[in-house]
């Protein structure tokens, strides 16, 4: 066969090359529109003053939330309680983060608009929005079904509003976590530090640098071998990366910051570079594990510390890992490979003026939507409002959403004691039977929490949470290693508020991160600060920064149509 | 007969290729494919002024060429030395653990391989053993590529000889014979007979290969690359991708179809390239 196939005639080659010629110069004169903003700007189509929503009317919302852990189910007593309640036909999508990371960019491309979608963060609500998958929710109608709620967000975490907006327009309900303010801590393994002749947590940078440095060289776990890292930091997600050592150089390195009235890049402030100068000397020091460059999805950061290897781990931050006698907690865990350690936790460092600092991420948390197709159907909508103020207003309503019936699912103990069969019965809420069977928990939990806790009330508020939920110890606990009042945020509570974050913001996020890195292990030399600065800036810092100072100036505008109250009122 | 053939080829190979227009277009999902306002060039202007596209561009040709330039011979030689073993249960047991490994998926051996390579492998262990100071494999640009490029070649080989293996088994014994009695050796033999006579079938693979030149294996990188070798292991796929998850469809698309373009392009020239030097006795059309 091969060689006498025929060759292309000389016309169909000219025909081709013709066709080729065509098709380019059509598309290059089809007219360059200006980005369809148009269709952001249109103000929403909804009569929202002649809604009517007859409450004997069953309604269907489908519901995409977020849950905390894998295996929730539909038909949980919690759906069925708010159903019942509320007259709906709840169908949840549940998505772990994963999953909402992966899966639901797919789902909404694919057509699949849920009516109430949560949002993590002012870019995916952007997306959203231009691709047409949400509507807008005007602060009059939230005003109007939701005055308390709104008051906790005011209260809690004002910065959400931000978050749900854009260019003055709402488009969804904001949420707030109010355990979210305070800011994330560290822990050490406390024999190790006693060994090595240290016989307190350490609040300095100085003293981090030295007590990390006797655990690489003063062989803690005695076995005769210089085997053990003094910390092998997490550089799983830019908010973690040396952020205790950054913040004890009142720096978000990751973060816009407020300074002399103005927002700027955390990350190009001289405080940085001294950080970076230091974690650069921690590296040469060999204090560091040389791995931990690797570790990109944070699969190791805890194993090392359980398994011996560290005696430095960020950020370990609830009570409940501290519990020694739960074999799944991480203090359990650390017990189980050496039952003589002590875990403690690590407050955050003391800056130079002897405050101590930390990040936190503030109280503003997520975004509520609704899908566009909800224009058509606005009664889900104020429905749905109308449900989330029950809930705000209505304390036990409010536990039994984001726990189940006291009494019936958990109970709150004033005091720990120990039930018959050695099971540690904790102070504060306890699951009753059969919902703390360890065999029959995962099913248990799937039907009662399973994350459906968060799922349909993602707020937390804590007054009640602080009250009737948490123990006087845990209370106690937070109020020792993790006080708000420490705490350091973002100047517009998350970056990606800023109009062209989506263009320029994931990529700098990357840069920096790889330059810090390679600054910390001597790839690149710490004194190149100063053309990285440079360097950022041109691939678009700068534009992030106008708008950045640009929104800050707006934001009054909008806490003053929802009522936030000026500092000092 | 092939009726079911071309709708499948339709279905699923041409009708989404309607979909390019998207990269021409400002899409907006809910206003569809033909809603979406048009932008000409726009979407290309802005991948190739953008800093991280081109690089990906360059990181992807220069990891496939390394790919294809150490890899393209290793099956060749593998069958080569497979088809020389005598011993049937040893050469089968031999051919089934060089191909186990295209089996696994990259999650699984990215992982081991990080293990492998870290600061506190084996390899380290080894290295250290020599009291030479332990090297940082997986964060220095060079050994990640280098890395990159063995244990790709480590995977496929076993899978990529079995062709060779089949086209092998084809050649007529009588040349053989032939050449025995002419007192031709062993090796002899391999270079006059067994080699050309595999020619055609390494020219069709090499032109195939082309083809994917521009996608430099996304599962191996996406889970083995670090920050530290961003600079040279993101590739236009872990971009696209990206791209995608940021709901950024038209922007995605347009580097998606650079891509395929480029691969149409190296699949036809190589394909004439062979024709022409060989006076049209190869080629795979």
């Amino acid at each position: 066969m091969p060689g006498h196939k025929t060759a292309m005639k000389p016309k169909e080659k000219v025909f081709l090359a013709l066709v080729a010629v065509a098709v380019v110069l059509v598309l290059s004169l089809i007219p360059t529109n200006p980005k369809s903003q148009a269709m952001l700007s249109k103000p929403s189509p909804v009569d929202w003053e002649n809604v009517r929503d007859d409450p004997e009317r069953k309604l269907s919302v489908s519901w995409q939330g977020i849950i905390g852990q894998t295996g929730a189910m539909e038909g949980s007593w919690i759906e069925q309680n708010l159903e019942k309640r509320f007259n709906l036909d709840l169908s949840p999508v549940f998505m772990d983060a994963n999953a909402y990371q992966k899966r639901r960019p797919l789902m909404l491309i694919g057509g699949d608009v849920p009516d109430v979608m949560w949002s993590g963060d002012p870019l995916a609500v952007r997306a959203n929005l231009r691709n047409g998958f949400i509507m807008e929710v005007p602060y009059e109608v939230i005003l109007k079904h939701c005055p308390t709620y709104v008051k906790m967000v005011n209260k809690f975490g004002k910065e959400a509003w931000i978050y749900a907006q854009y260019q003055g327009r709402n488009y969804g309900l904001p949420t707030v976590s109010a355990g979210a303010d305070r800011p994330r801590i560290g822990s050490w393994r406390m024999d190790w530090l006693r060994k090595v002749g240290i016989d307190k947590v350490p609040g300095t940078v100085e003293e981090m640098h030295e007590a990390l440095r006797r655990i690489r060289y003063n062989d803690p776990d005695g076995n005769g071998r210089q085997d053990t890292y003094g910390w092998c930091p997490n550089i799983s997600h830019w908010s973690l990366a040396f952020a205790e050592v950054f913040a004890a150089y009142d720096v978000l390195p990751f973060d816009l910051m407020e300074r002399e009235g103005k927002v700027v890049w955390g990350g190009l402030l001289p405080e940085t570079k001294e950080a970076l100068r230091e974690l650069r000397k921690w590296y040469q020091e060999g204090l560091l594990d040389p791995d931990f460059p690797l570790d990109t999805q944070g699969r190791n950061v805890e194993s090392v510390f359980t398994n011996g290897k560290v005696g430095y781990v960020y950020p370990i931050d609830f009570p409940w890992y501290y519990q020694p006698d739960e074999k799944d907690s991480f203090y359990g865990r650390l017990r189980a490979f050496d039952p003589g350690a002590e875990l403690a936790p690590g407050p955050p460092l003391h800056d130079r003026n002897g405050q101590r600092r930390g990040r936190s991420w503030g109280g503003g948390a997520h975004i509520m939507q609704f899908g566009k197709h909800l224009e058509h159907q606005p009664e889900k909508v104020v429905r749905v409002l109308k449900m989330m103020e029950a809930i705000a207003v209505n304390e036990e309503l409010y536990l039994e959403t984001r726990n189940g019936k006291r009494g019936l699912h958990w109970d709150y103990n004033p005091a720990a004691y120990l039930k018959p069969g050695g099971k540690v019965q904790k102070e504060g809420i306890n699951l009753l039977p059969p919902y703390d069977d360890d065999n029959r928990g995962r099913e248990n939990s799937a039907e009662l929490l399973g994350g459906n806790n968060i799922f349909f009330f993602p707020s937390s508020f804590e007054p009640v949470y602080d009250e009737q939920l948490m123990s006087a110890a845990d209370r106690e606990w937070l109020h020792r290693n993790r006080r708000k009042e420490w705490g350091m945020t973002n100047a517009l509570g998350k970056s990606d508020v800023v109009p062209s974050s989506g263009r320029y913001l994931g990529d700098l996020v990357n840069y920096q991160m790889t330059t810090f890195i390679e600054m910390v292990i001597g790839k690149r030399d710490v004194e190149e600060f100063d053309s990285f600065v440079k360097e950022w800036r041109r691939r678009g810092g700068d534009v992030i920064l106008e708008q950045s100072n640009e929104m800050s100036r707006q934001i009054r505008t909008i806490y003053d149509l929802v009522g936030v109250k000026k500092e000092g009122e | 007969m092939a009726l079911p053939l071309v709708g499948f080829f339709l279905l699923f190979h041409y009708v989404p290729m309607l979909g390019l227009v998207i990269a021409f277009k400002d899409y907006v999902i809910s206003d569809g494919l033909f809603g979406s306002a048009w932008v000409g060039w726009d979407n290309f202007a802005r991948l190739f002024s953008s800093e991280d596209f081109p690089k990906a561009v360059r990181n992807t040709l220069m990891i496939s060429v390394l790919r294809l330039v150490c890899g393209f011979f290793t099956p060749v030689i593998l069958a080569l030395l497979l088809n020389e073993v005598r011993m049937a249960g040893y050469k089968r047991s031999i051919q089934t653990l060089t191909y186990l490994p295209h089996f696994f998926s990259w999650v699984i051996l990215g992982g081991i391989f990080l293990m492998i390579f870290g600061g506190g492998g084996p390899v380290n262990s080894a290295v250290k053993l020599f009291g030479v100071e332990p090297v940082s494999f997986l964060t220095d640009d060079a050994a990640f590529i280098a890395i990159l490029i063995v244990t790709g070649i480590w995977q496929g080989a076993g899978w990529g000889a079995i062709i060779y293996l089949a086209s092998l088994s084809g050649i007529s014994p009588d040349l053989y014979e032939a050449a025995v009695i002419d007192g031709a050796n062993r090796w002899k033999q391999t270079l006059h007979i067994t080699l050309p006579s595999l020619v055609p079938t390494m020219i069709t693979l090499f032109i195939l290969s082309l083809g994917g030149i521009m996608t430099a294996g996304f599962d191996q990188i996406y889970n083995m690359y670090n920050p530290l070798v961003f600079n040279v292991a993101d590739i236009i796929d872990t971009y696209v991708l990206r791209r995608l998850m940021g709901l950024d469809l038209s922007l995605a698309t347009a580097a998606g179809m650079f891509q395929g373009i480029v691969g149409m392009v190296l699949i036809v020239g190589a394909n004439i390239f062979a024709r022409k030097i060989s006076k049209g006795e190869q080629g795979v059309w």
